[in-house]
């Protein structure tokens, strides 16, 4: 093989996907026998009602997914060995049935675990918490948004839905450091977001649809990763946690607009008191089509020239204050911004934000049960503000 | 955005956060009634299980999870301490075992008057070592469910 060809390999993102099937495949053959089956099941349900009040002859369905929402999560685990398990969960929500994780486990070391089939990828510090029994709001950071947020249809939602669910194959591993700094990391390829070829964003709708099977839309596999380091003072009865995350791709099935996500997030647990942050931001290109002039609600740049691309970044900080065993208190401010063109169609201007602030609280009813009563106020740059008051009840199985 | 409305919720970040402050460390551990009270010599370990479980999850999750033996308590355990970020370190398992041990012997109406001493040390790899019984189910937590 001559070099240029070689280096033209090495830069496929399918080699790299291709390799570390076989490499996982290797490993397969040289690892323990399964030793058994034992068989776990948990899951989720959280039923809630979102108020949002009708306004200038709309009704608040125009401008949100109000009412009465139930979401639904249902898992089984099967592990054959210390070195080997299966993980199959269902969710329900706005969307009706996904398949949310459908996943092998290859565990070598703590150091090395191969994760191989349909998962969420490391990214960022919320996707571990998106299920609405274990994140303490009634809905999830805007940056995280997959539906609930007021004028969703105008932003398309935040930076990258929670959950964000994809085929292939991730890497990682945890370390420790002595006993009190945890070092944990992760490298994937997966099928990366969708969209269409004219695309002007991501299209959540075909990211989430089983009507395409959940394949790669472009045959070419998007990567990324998450680095992130906890230090456990147990002794001062403080956690702190800082985490970074990465990933690119492209999304239309031609193979030529491209993403870039980049975040950060940190952690902090003094006694029982929660503090959390993230900031996450998204690159994305569009098609300018034959005629950016007809297609886009701004002119070309200084040089004459249409930006193919916008920014959209976003962040939320939150605390939840414990002021009993059954009742915890939460507050959080959140945040989006876009920069860059818009279609002509579009209620955004070239440059808009939205900063929500939300404060709430859940009871234990004990024995698994919650009601989280949260109250939230919007402040759009581009439309009237909104406040939004939701009612939940949610069991963990 | 308005500077009232900043106002406003900083004012009840900071209320929130000093009443939480103020009654976290006295708030009395309240645990379903069959299994009574929590002994003195377990509050440390209660405390250390609630810290570290309630980063991911609430405390519901494992309180609520049909576990029944030791050895699947220690199996679990090991997997949450190889979950990213959970800040569980072998010191502290020995904790939070000591007081899941003692939880599970209470729902299931075993005695606990000579308690099985929980590992003084969970070894971090992979693999904890095999249980010679079949453990009911229970999932593992912290992605999701």
């Amino acid at each position: 093989m001559k070099h240029s060809s070689f280096r033209t390999l090495l830069r496929d993102a399918r080699f790299w996907a291709l390799a570390s099937l076989a490499l996982v495949t290797l490993l397969a053959v040289v690892s323990p026998f399964a030793e058994g089956q034992d068989r776990n099941i948990a899951g989720s349900v959280q039923g809630s009602y979102m108020y949002l009040h009708d306004r200038d002859g709309q009704t608040a369905r125009d401008r949100s997914l109000d009412g009465f929402i139930t979401e639904m999560s249902l898992k089984i685990a099967v592990d054959f060995s210390d070195h080997i398990s299966t993980n199959v969960k269902i969710c329900f929500g706005c969307h009706g049935f996904e398949v949310g994780m459908a996943y092998v486990d290859l565990t070598i070391v703590d150091e090395a675990r191969f994760r191989i089939g349909r998962f969420s990828p490391s990214f960022g510090d919320f996707q571990l918490r998106h299920d609405p029994a274990n994140h303490r709001t009634v809905d999830k950071p805007l940056p995280y948004d997959m539906g609930r947020m007021a004028r969703l249809r105008e932003w398309n939602m935040g930076i990258v839905p929670a959950p964000y669910v994809d085929n292939g194959i991730e890497f990682g591993g945890t370390h420790w450091f002595g006993t009190q700094l945890q070092v944990d990391y992760a490298v994937y390829t997966v099928g990366g977001f969708r969209g269409d070829n004219d695309g002007q964003d991501i299209d959540w709708i075909q990211q989430r649809s089983g009507g395409a099977y959940y394949l790669d839309n472009n045959s070419r596999p998007a990567g990324g990763g998450r680095l992130s380091a906890t230090l456990d003072l147990a002794d001062a009865d403080m956690t702190y946690t800082i985490g970074a995350s990465g990933m690119y791709g492209t999304y239309d099935p031609n193979n030529t607009l491209s993403y870039a996500l980049g975040g950060v997030d940190v952690y902090a647990r003094i006694n029982r008191v929660e503090l959390r942050a993230e900031y996450l931001m998204r690159r994305t290109e569009f098609n300018l089509g034959d005629d950016p002039g007809a297609r886009f609600k701004y002119g070309p740049g200084k040089n004459g020239k249409y930006d193919n691309f916008f920014l959209k970044d976003g962040f939320y900080v939150e605390a939840v204050v414990p002021v009993s065993q059954r009742i915890e208190l939460v507050g959080r401010w959140d945040g989006l911004r876009r920069f860059g063109n818009v279609p002509v169609t579009s209620a955004l201007r070239k440059e808009s934000a939205v900063l929500r602030y939300t404060a709430g609280g859940a009871v234990s009813l004990g024995y698994g049960v919650r009601i989280k009563v949260f109250g939230e106020y919007y402040d759009f740059s581009d439309f009237k503000d909104e406040i939004a008051a939701t009612v939940a009840v949610v069991s963990v199985l | 955005m308005s500077t009232e409305l900043t106002l406003w919720f900083g004012g009840i970040a900071l209320l929130t956060t000093a009443c939480g402050g103020a009654q976290v460390n006295a708030s009395k551990v309240e645990l379903p009634a069959e299994v009574g009270e929590l002994p003195a010599d377990l509050e440390d370990d209660y405390r250390v299980f609630a810290t570290n479980c309630s980063k991911c999850h609430g405390l519901e999750r494992p309180l609520t999870a049909p576990v029944t033996d030791h050895g699947h308590w220690e199996r679990y355990v090991a997997r949450m301490m190889r979950t990213p970020g959970s800040g569980i370190s072998a010191a502290e398992a020995p904790n939070i075992l000591a007081f899941l041990f003692w939880y599970t012997d209470k729902r299931a109406g075993r005695s606990n008057e000579n308690p099985e001493p929980a590992p003084a040390v969970i070894e971090q790899p992979a693999a904890p070592a095999p249980q010679p019984e079949p453990a009911p189910a229970v999932a593992p937590q912290g992605e999701g469910t």
